[in-house]
């Protein structure tokens, strides 16, 4: 696929040293057995190729490049499961800081709370209020937020240490928290568009988009070598027609999530709303497909941890409803449509 | 593991450029006659017209009359012909698939008699490939041609030639030799529908109209100069033309009508529409970008077959969906619906009965199917 791979040379490089370092660095059977926990050395290995601040310029903390970048080693890290906030950091709490002129921690993973927090300046600027399903707070330093007073709104970096901290989990193991804040300072803030948190939400939705197309390829991967490995009737699974069917409709719906993927990259480089809906509808559903044909491929063996399959389908059923599911953004972004009204809905669609 | 690559990519201004002088093109044909776009089907003095702006055979080259444009200027135009339910019938099989072929494998005569004249959009083709006992086992066709003096004489039968009562010409595939296996043994001949021994009968479908034939060829005469490409290279000639034609707009666009109407209706709808007019909207912006890839992909020069097969499939099965989804909005039981809602339950009552063949034409879902999932175990 071109859309989240077009790249540079050195994306490339990168890549390819990512590649190496997942396959080789990162142990699949300790990761299964640490489901939930933070793979500490890994975090460390990618921190120090710069993956995780991918996107950011330089100038602001961050290892440059361009957010296709970033975009690839969201997917790259996907395609191996990896339990770490690099979307978080890099596509999110790290691109809302620096699009608002801050600087990015050094060295930090960085969380980002979607609801809007209370802000409150009294002499100095405090925040107040709760942000639920924040993936990996507990373990980041800092948690990235947008605070409101009024009609206007700041950007506002925090330490996560000042928030109380209720641990939480989606169904891929993945640490979502419960942040509350009661009058924290933060560590730097800066006015921010009202806009802000319905893009971080459009943002969101497209590094999960892009994580999603990772993660089908690598169950295509694991189907298909089911179907020739796995023999019933004295041949391999895949020799039966109804089997081989299911491995093409797998297929077919990994093609509409590089589609939706592509879709995304562009979200992250325009800020197009209404691309990040048809990005997380159609990699929403396409994960439920093929989550679903993938356990059916696999049968009764699939069902276990032992296998693993169910690394990557927990993934595909946590991450389809996180940013908004598939149904939340095909209800609002087919209310635009309706309301957008007397035009030709092709054009609507297919600019010219 | 073989992996399906689609290419991904953006449009660029000329292409933008192009499509919003379609647009403007079909607004004007609209505004001097609506019901072009009622779903005509076929419509010569339109063909032409389109013929006389270019953009018909726009990759045809200029010395064969054509516009030497790319692959994707031709997708583009599809595109908007498709979205609009243009009446495309009287070219469409010529430009999409006899044009390539001709440039591919036909003789320079050929090449010079026809294609600037499908360029015009007036050479029509039919395609004569499946038979009665020929449909997804395309190579077990039985329609023979046995040598005569120089030329050739062809019997059997053709069904589902789209068109075969209004266009002048058919592209016959037939068995030119018996004793070679059964794909081997396959030749494509030009046949003219108006010789002597053509007989051209309407097929009825579901919805009451009749756009398919069938054709029955007794002891026709093809001179030698209509053979196209080499005697015994049909099934390989074919091969690559399916390749390129599964990933093309018309295999998601054919309901687009339902969710024009779906759309307008919406607002004296239940407020749950706007779910399924967003699902929709999704699927058509990915099917757009994939299908557009595979159009860049042709251009390049690639072959991207089995993508395209995996995005007929997708596109097919999406587009009988618009279908189902609309229709949970169009059953209104009011005794006067709104004017937007009688509409929408129209399209949703004539497209019901077009939406089965959709997963048939072109290769059934099941045969595409097997295509991908061959690639994948191989």
């Amino acid at each position: 696929m071109t859309g989240a791979r077009s790249m540079t040379a050195e994306a490339k490089v990168l890549e390819d040293a990512m590649r190496r370092l997942l396959a080789t660095g990162y142990d699949t059977v300790s990761a299964r057995a640490a489901d939930g926990e933070w793979p500490a050395a890994l975090w460390d290995s990618l921190a120090g190729m710069g993956v995780p601040w991918l996107g950011i310029p330089e100038e602001r903390g961050g290892s440059g490049g361009e957010v296709a970048d970033a975009a690839l080693a969201v997917r790259v890290a996907a395609e191996h499961a990896v339990p770490l906030p690099v979307a978080e950091t890099a596509l999110l709490a790290g691109w809302a800081l620096a699009a608002a002129g801050l600087d990015v921690p050094e060295g930090a993973a960085l969380a980002c709370a979607l609801q809007p927090l209370r802000a409150e300046e009294a002499g100095e600027l405090v925040v107040s209020g709760t942000a639920g399903d924040v993936g990996w707070a507990a373990r980041c330093e800092y948690t990235v937020a947008v605070a409101g007073s009024g009609g206007s709104s700041r950007v506002v970096l925090l330490r996560t240490a000042d928030a109380r901290i209720e641990p939480g989990a989606n169904i891929a193991g993945e640490s979502r928290d419960r942040l509350t804040f009661d009058r924290a300072h933060p560590v730097a803030s800066a006015g921010a568009s009202q806009h802000l948190p319905d893009l971080l939400l459009a943002r969101g939705a497209a590094a999960r988009s892009i994580a999603i197309s990772g993660v089908v390829d690598r169950v295509l991967e694991l189907c298909v070598e089911h179907a020739r490995t796995r023999h019933q009737f004295g041949k391999p699974i895949g020799a039966f027609q109804a089997v081989a069917h299911l491995l093409a409709r797998i297929a077919g719906a990994s093609v509409a999530a590089q589609g939706a993927a592509a879709l995304a990259v562009r979200v992250l480089g325009e800020n197009d709303v209404s691309l990040a809906a048809a990005a997380k509808i159609v990699a929403g559903e396409a994960a439920g497909t093929i989550a679903e044909l993938a356990h059916q491929v696999h049968g009764a063996i699939g069902m276990t941890r032992e296998h693993d399959l169910h690394r990557y389908t927990r993934r595909l059923w946590a991450w389809r409803d996180e940013y908004g599911s598939d149904r939340y953004w095909a209800r609002r972004s087919g209310t635009e449509l309706i309301d957008a009204g007397a035009g030709d809905p092709w054009h609507d669609l297919v600019r010219a | 593991m073989y992996r399906l690559e689609v290419p991904l990519a953006h449009e660029t201004e000329a292409e933008r450029t192009l499509r919003g002088e379609v647009r403007a093109f079909l607004a004007q044909e609209k505004e001097a006659d609506p019901d072009t776009f009622a779903g005509r089907g076929f419509d010569a003095g339109f063909s032409e017209r389109l013929g006389t702006r270019g953009w018909l055979g726009m990759t045809i080259p200029c010395a064969y009359g054509g516009a030497g444009r790319s692959p994707v200027e031709q997708f583009v135009v599809a595109e908007e012909l498709l979205a609009a339910r243009a009446p495309i019938g009287a070219h469409h099989a010529a430009e999409r698939q006899t044009a390539p072929m001709l440039l591919r494998y036909g003789t320079e005569a050929q090449r010079r008699r026809f294609l600037p004249e499908i360029a015009a959009g007036r050479a029509g083709f039919a395609l004569g490939m499946s038979e009665p006992d020929s449909g997804s086992d395309l190579a077990s066709v039985r329609t023979r041609a046995t040598p005569d003096g120089s030329g050739w004489r062809v019997t059997g039968t053709k069904v589902w030639t789209s068109w075969a009562d209004r266009v002048g010409h058919a592209v016959v595939l037939c068995r030119t030799s018996a004793e070679e296996s059964k794909h081997a043994g396959l030749s494509q001949l030009i046949v003219d529908l108006r010789a002597p021994g053509v007989d051209v009968r309407p097929i009825r479908t579901l919805d009451g109209t009749a756009h398919f034939c069938e054709v029955i060829l007794d002891d026709v005469v093809v001179p030698a100069d209509m053979v196209l490409g080499n005697i015994g290279d049909g099934w390989k000639q074919i091969g690559s033309e399916l390749a390129y034609e599964r990933g093309g707009p018309d295999r998601w666009l054919s309901t687009f009508a339902v969710y024009a109407a779906l759309v307008r209706a919406a607002p004296d709808l239940e407020p749950e529409a706007s779910v399924a007019i967003g699902r929709c909207a999704a699927w058509y912006r990915v099917l757009h970008a994939l299908s557009y890839g595979i159009a860049r992909a042709v251009a390049e020069g690639r072959e991207p077959a089995v993508e395209a097969a995996a995005v007929k499939d997708l596109g097919t099965v999406f587009e009988q969906r618009v279908v189902s989804l609309a229709r949970e909005f169009a059953a209104d039981a009011r005794p006067v619906p709104a004017p937007l809602v009688s509409e929408l339950a129209t399209a949703v009552r004539d497209f019901t009965l077009l939406a089965p063949g959709y997963t048939i034409r072109g290769g059934s879902t099941e045969i595409l199917r097997t295509i991908v999932s061959r690639e994948l175990l191989r």
